[in-house]
């Protein structure tokens, strides 16, 4: 098989330090280099977050206060899974990078904006707290679906560009 | 020298274990095609890295397929950075008694 004969080349072939230096750099970034989510995490994440937004508007709605908690881990726990399952989507999971991405702040601040304003603006038109909240919650949700589809295009931007 | 390792001179275990020391954990068909080796050629060096206690190979599913996960060891990530950094002591030697050798040559 040409591989097996690729191998038994490379086992038998004395590499420099410099070289092996080299290859063991190639292969580091290779598996470091950013690879594009999959399509369905950003409206995975979306749809969670309007899920939780309606959820906890019908809690305040009926005063089902022991709903609030259940529903925050309700959240939490699917975007655990969601999150661990588009890491591993390109088969390679990457380790976390230390601090947070470019961006993050003003990104994160747009998306409570939007929540906000979009809560507030249900709340006065409908003056129904279940109705503002649920609304708050999708808005943010679609939000965040847009910011996730920012990030998923400069990143293949990116890894179009380092292929070339 | 100190630091380096005789199974990390065979390049391919060499490569394998940089690349999984770059993530926290790859699928074996992403390493094989890093790689450029066969299944089967993939399949003993992580053998043989796991039974160095270098590599981990983990079984699991992606809804009926059958998936295996390869993960460097922190004893792994342990060994290839001592590895490396023999390598660049070497090699800054190298390029050292290559400049001093120089000047005489000319």
């Amino acid at each position: 098989m040409a591989d097996d004969k690729y191998l038994t080349h490379q086992e038998t072939a004395a590499l420099s330090p410099a070289e092996a230096l080299a290859l063991a750099g190639r292969a580091r970034a290779a598996a470091r280099r950013p690879a594009p989510l999959p399509w369905w995490y950003g409206p995975g994440i979306g749809a969670s977050f309007a899920a939780y937004g309606a959820a906890l508007g019908q809690s305040f709605r009926h005063q089902w206060q022991w709903l609030i908690p259940l529903c925050a881990l309700g959240l939490v726990v699917v975007l655990a899974v969601i999150v661990r399952v588009a890491a591993r989507a390109s088969g390679v999971a990457r380790l976390a990078e230390r601090g947070l991405p470019p961006h993050t702040f003003p990104a994160l601040g747009a998306v409570v904006l939007v929540a906000a304003v979009a809560g507030l603006a249900t709340w006065l038109v409908s003056g129904d707290q279940r109705w503002a909240i649920t609304a708050a919650g999708a808005a943010g949700g679609l939000a965040l679906w847009g910011v996730i589809s920012l990030i998923n295009r400069q990143v293949k931007e990116q890894t179009m560009s380092s292929e070339q | 020298m100190n630091g380096l390792d005789p199974i990390l001179h065979q390049p391919t275990k060499l490569t394998v274990l940089a690349f999984l020391s770059g993530c926290l954990e790859a699928e074996f068909s992403v390493v094989r095609d890093y790689c450029q080796v066969s299944d089967s050629v993939l399949s003993k060096t992580a053998s043989s890295l796991e039974a160095s206690g270098y590599l981990r190979a983990r079984k699991g599913y992606v809804g009926k397929r059958p998936r295996t996960w390869l993960s460097a060891t922190e004893r792994g990530r342990a060994v290839l950075a001592a590895h490396l950094a023999a390598l660049q002591q070497l090699a800054a030697a190298a390029e050292a008694a290559g400049a001093e050798a120089g000047p005489e040559e000319g």
